[in-house]
């Protein structure tokens, strides 16, 4: 299994960060990346389909050093895993992983967006309390 | 002997067109309903029955203008307006009419008021403004119709003389009062009779002349008396006014300790806020981890056994090592050349696995993160997010507490208070003298009084002489004794009825207020003004009490008079719970079906819910509703099932 390499850069798409700008100034996130990265896992453990995904004019955001390793020891295996099941190739490498977890964080923003339109802060962080708990109890 | 609204007619008035509603008062419920929208007509209503009643001195003439029907004067510029009232009490049947017309002369238009009309069972009577006084007199009409979005006008509204007289006059005083004034001018005049009856004799002319002088002089000892109690009841305001400012600064030593802890307690909670904060930042951080468990233990999983398949290898190189160096096979037999030369093959391809061996050791280390990562154990989201909302709150609370504090301890310094209570030393100093004054002016009184007597014994032994003026002395005595049996009467009975408001008023008050246990009574003045005595003995001005406090003082004021006076009259209320806590709410409405005369409530389906109405439909004698016709511009009012 490979793993995320800590030096490298996250990089969002614009419309990716113009809302995670949004979910900071709304007091859900303390910071973009935590949001980026919560919502590529939201997009792994609904397997959603990243494929379709084109990622242009990306921004860099953040050095992954700045986060927590067991989250991203989690996600580089929610990748491995997820890949397996479907039973797509595994990432040979830390670039590839980097840029399938990218891709997923895309989409994953994408569909949050639209399960949060409308919703004030305070009920996106009740939103994310019922993400995490069912997730808990399946 | 109460005092009940039978009928209304509006006839052009504002919203109505042509509105007739009868109060069947042949029902045992006491409480009449009028449901309306806001801005559906309630208050038009209320105003008609004041205008009718009262005229000019309640809606001014030019105000007047607006109260003709909009879409009537289109059709007829010069429309007349009307209002009806029926009132019944006892058996007699009282009708009050007042009509105002809009007259229009080029662009200027003006209204011509009539004189009410006032009918006793089908009888005109003159005079109808002294009539409608007699059974419902103007100064007194808040105390009947009861506007509840105007309450902060009811701290004030007894503190007029026409209020007092008014309130007299329900209370039945006035009668007396005239008795009082009959017997003065009847002693007057005998006693001038007996004047000119002793301008013959000398010394009897003199004693009379005497007695005329002291009388004068009691007379003006009584103007001053009562100009100086006058005097002592604005002093007694302001005494009582500084001192409660005195008390409230007094309060505010310990409300300067309470800034002071809940400083203290904000510091805190603050830190506890961030902690809080920095958990729910942490948790949202970590938040993937709980999403990506199952994945990380499937990849756990799949690790051990690639591990076991290594551990298998390893143990297989140790096997074809040991059998080189025995050089015999596992069955016993020496190991051939081929066989040899395929160990060393073996051993040789497994030299170059030993160069995984770090890839192997950082496959260990990630095998057992990811087994440590498996056991990650979720927080309970809620909790952090419940835990840090209410610190949120209490620290909200505490802000506001703060800054309450702060704004009502702005401005007062120790030297402020200091300031204060020596205007207190002196304000009760001229208390004092006003009440020494007075005294004096009592004794003073009383002395002459002493003189009149001594001289009209002196008097009355002199006219004994002459048939005549024996005769106008004997009158002058018995005179004099029902002037003075009246005026103790009146005295007697004053006392009397505000005493028995006051017990009244008390009752109510205890029963309705939201705070039974701090305000213990109600204190009638002899003026009417009202007084709230609190637990620890002060008497409250009314105008220190919150806006709530004060419509519930007056409704148990209304109500102690309607219980006291026997003539009882209907009570109006508009908007009458709009503007109470829920508390007094509830208070109110409950006390209603006691209310001693006719309750109209002229409220809105919010202030009078369906639950409430379940409560009070026992004592509920009708219902109606305003129904506002929007494309007519009108309002029409018809009865609904209880």
């Amino acid at each position: 299994m490979k793993e995320i390499d800590t030096r490298a850069t996250i990089r969002p798409t614009p419309e990716a960060k113009g809302y995670l700008d949004k979910l900071k100034k709304n007091d859900v996130f303390d910071r973009m990346i935590d949001a980026y990265l919560f919502a590529a896992a939201y997009a792994i453990q609904n397997n959603l389909e990243i494929s379709k995904m084109t990622l242009r004019d990306r921004q860099d955001l953040v050095v992954l050093n700045r986060v927590d390793e067991d989250v991203l020891l989690a996600l580089a295996a929610g990748i491995h895993a997820i890949r397996k099941r479907n039973g797509q190739d595994e990432p040979s490498d830390s670039k590839e992983l980097l840029e399938i977890l990218t891709q997923y964080a895309e989409v994953g923003i994408t569909e949050l967006k639209q399960r949060w339109e409308g919703k004030v802060g305070s009920q996106i962080q009740s939103d994310i309390s019922n993400i995490i708990s069912s997730s808990v109890g399946s | 002997m109460k005092l009940r609204l039978k009928e209304i007619h509006l006839q052009n008035w504002k919203c109505y067109q042509n509105e007739k509603i009868k109060f069947a008062l042949n029902t045992e419920g006491n409480i009449w309903i009028v449901f309306g929208k806001n801005g559906g007509g309630k208050t038009s209503f209320l105003e008609a029955i004041t205008w009718c009643l009262y005229g000019s001195s309640v809606i001014s003439r030019k105000n007047l203008l607006q109260y003709f029907n909009r879409t009537a004067r289109k059709q007829n510029p010069e429309l007349e307006l009307s209002v009806f009232l029926k009132f019944i009490k006892n058996n007699d049947c009282y009708s009050i009419t007042r009509t105002a017309k809009r007259v229009v002369r080029g662009s200027s238009e003006s209204v011509e008021i009539q004189e009410a009309s006032f009918y006793k069972n089908g009888q005109r009577k003159q005079n109808s403004r002294e009539k409608i006084e007699s059974i419902l007199p103007r100064f007194c009409k808040e105390f009947f119709f009861f506007n509840g979005a105007k309450i902060e006008h009811y701290a004030q509204i007894t503190h007029t003389e026409e209020t007092r007289e008014a309130i007299e006059r329900i209370l039945g005083i006035p009668e007396l009062i005239n008795l009082r004034d009959d017997a003065e001018r009847a002693l007057k005049l005998i006693e001038e009779r007996l004047h000119q009856a002793s301008l013959a004799n000398k010394d009897l002319k003199k004693i009379t002349d005497e007695i005329k002088e002291v009388q004068q002089k009691i007379e003006l000892k009584r103007e001053q008396i009562e100009k100086a109690k006058q005097e002592l009841y604005k002093q007694s305001e302001i005494l009582s006014s500084v001192k409660q400012e005195g008390n409230q600064i007094e309060e505010l030593q310990g409300k300067f300790k309470e800034i002071e802890r809940l400083k203290l307690e904000q510091i805190n909670s603050e830190s506890a806020l961030k902690k809080a904060e920095q958990e729910v930042k942490k948790y949202l951080e970590q938040a993937p981890i709980t999403l990506m468990l199952d994945y990380v233990r499937e990849m756990v999983d799949d690790l051990q056994v690639k591990n076991i398949i290594a551990t298998r290898k390893t143990v297989s190189i140790k096997l074809l090592q040991q059998l080189l160096e025995n050089d015999t096979c596992v069955c016993g037999r020496c190991i051939d050349k081929d066989a040899r030369q395929y160990i060393i093959e073996q051993l040789e391809e497994s030299n170059i696995s030993q160069n995984r061996t770090k890839q192997e050791i950082d496959r260990d280390n990630l095998r057992s993160n990811l087994t440590r990562l498996s056991k990650y154990e979720t927080p309970d989201y809620d909790e952090i997010l419940d835990e840090q909302d209410c610190i949120s709150e209490k620290l909200d609370e505490i802000e506001r507490a703060i800054t309450r504090l702060k704004k009502e301890t702005k401005g007062i310094s120790q030297q402020k208070a200091k300031e204060i209570w020596r205007k207190v030393g002196q304000e009760e100093n001229k208390y004092k003298q006003k009440q020494q004054d007075i005294e004096r002016l009592q004794n003073d009184i009383d002395r002459l009084k002493h003189q009149e007597n001594d001289l009209r014994r002196n008097r009355e032994k002199l006219a004994v002489n002459d048939e005549e003026t024996a005769m106008l002395n004997k009158q002058v005595k018995l005179a004099e004794g029902l002037y003075k049996a009246a005026d103790e009467l009146i005295d007697w009975h004053i006392e009397q009825c505000q005493r028995t408001i006051e017990e009244h008023t008390s009752k109510i008050h205890h029963q309705i207020t939201n705070k039974p246990e701090e305000y213990k009574r109600i204190k009638i003045n002899d003026n009417y003004t009202l007084r709230v005595k609190n637990s620890v003995g002060d008497l409250l001005i009314p105008t220190t009490l919150s806006t709530g406090e004060k419509e519930i003082l007056a409704f148990a004021f209304i109500a102690g008079l309607n219980l006291a006076s026997e003539t009882a009259a209907p009570l109006v209320m508009d908007t009458p719970v709009g503007n109470l806590d829920t508390i007094h709410q509830k208070n109110i409405i409950n006390y209603l079906p006691e209310f001693p005369s006719q309750v109209i409530l002229l409220a809105t389906d919010r202030e009078l819910p369906k639950d409430i109405l379940d409560k009070l439909k026992p004592d509920i004698a009708q219902i109606h509703k305003i129904q506002r016709e929007e494309e007519k511009d009108r309002s029409i009012i018809m009865e609904i099932e209880k």
